[in-house]
C-alpha cells in the first residue's frame, strides 16, 4: 500500500474515532490529506474519493477491531 | 403582553426556577444558559461518531445484514440532521463560541462520511479499488 494512500486509511480512522474535543484538529488532518489525493486526478469530487476508499477502510477496521472483552466460557 | 414577560413566566413555571437577572444582565445570562446546554448536547452527539465506529466494527465489517445496515443509516441519518440543525447556529457569523462552531462542522462530516463509507452504492468494489490504484499509482 502507498504510503499517501496508508496515511489518508489513517486519518479517516482518527477522524471517525476521535473524542470531541478532537474532532477539529482530526477533521483538518483529513480533510487536507483528501485535498493532496484529490491533485492527483483533476475531476475527481470528495465524494468519489470517500467512497473509493470503503473497501480499504473497511479491511482497516476490521484489523484494528478489538478482541470480546468477555471472558470465553468454560 | 412583551416578550420578555414570556420569559419571565417560563422560567417562573419551571421545576427548578432560575435566578434570572434583571436589565442589562438579562441577555448574558440566557446566552450563558443556551451556550452551556448546547455545550453539553453537542459533546454527547459528537462522541457518538466514535461509539457509532466501534459499533460498525462489531456489525457491518463482516457481512454486514440488511437489518443493520438499515438500522446504521437511520442512526446516522438522524445525527446529520440534529448536526445540519445545530450548524444553521453555529455557523453563523457572530455565533460567540468558535471551538464549539469547530467542533459541530468537524462532527457533522464525519457522520457525513460514514455515509459515503457504507451507504453509497453507485460504484462496486471491484470500480472503488480500481480508482483508489489510479489515484495512489498502486499497480
Amino acid at each position: 500500500m502507498s504510503p499517501e494512500l496508508e496515511a489518508l486509511l489513517e486519518a479517516m480512522y482518527n477522524h471517525q474515532t476521535a473524542e470531541p474535543h478532537e474532532q477539529e484538529r482530526y477533521g483538518t488532518v483529513l480533510e487536507r490529506m483528501i485535498e493532496e489525493a484529490l491533485l492527483r486526478r483533476p475531476g475527481l469530487s470528495r465524494r468519489q474519493l470517500v467512497d473509493a476508499l470503503r473497501p480499504r477502510y473497511v479491511a482497516m477496521l476490521r484489523a484494528r477491531r478489538k478482541p470480546p472483552t468477555l471472558p470465553s466460557r468454560a | 403582553m412583551s416578550t420578555l414577560a414570556n420569559c419571565v413566566d417560563i422560567v417562573a413555571m419551571s421545576d427548578e426556577a432560575l435566578p434570572v437577572p434583571l436589565l442589562p444582565e438579562l441577555a448574558d445570562f440566557w446566552q450563558s444558559e443556551l451556550m452551556e446546554s448546547l455545550r453539553l448536547t453537542v459533546e454527547a452527539w459528537s462522541a457518538c461518531v466514535a461509539r457509532v465506529t466501534q459499533w460498525e466494527q462489531e456489525h457491518l465489517v463482516d457481512a454486514p445484514t440488511p437489518d443493520d445496515l438499515k438500522a446504521h443509516r437511520k442512526a446516522v441519518d438522524r445525527m446529520i440532521l440534529f448536526g445540519r440543525l445545530v450548524s444553521l447556529s453555529t455557523s453563523h457569523k457572530d455565533f460567540p463560541d468558535r471551538r464549539l462552531a469547530g467542533m459541530v462542522r468537524a462532527t457533522l462530516q464525519a457522520y457525513e462520511d460514514k455515509l459515503l463509507l457504507w451507504h453509497d452504492n453507485t460504484r462496486t468494489e471491484a470500480e472503488r479499488e480500481a480508482l483508489i490504484r489510479e489515484v495512489f499509482s498502486e499497480s
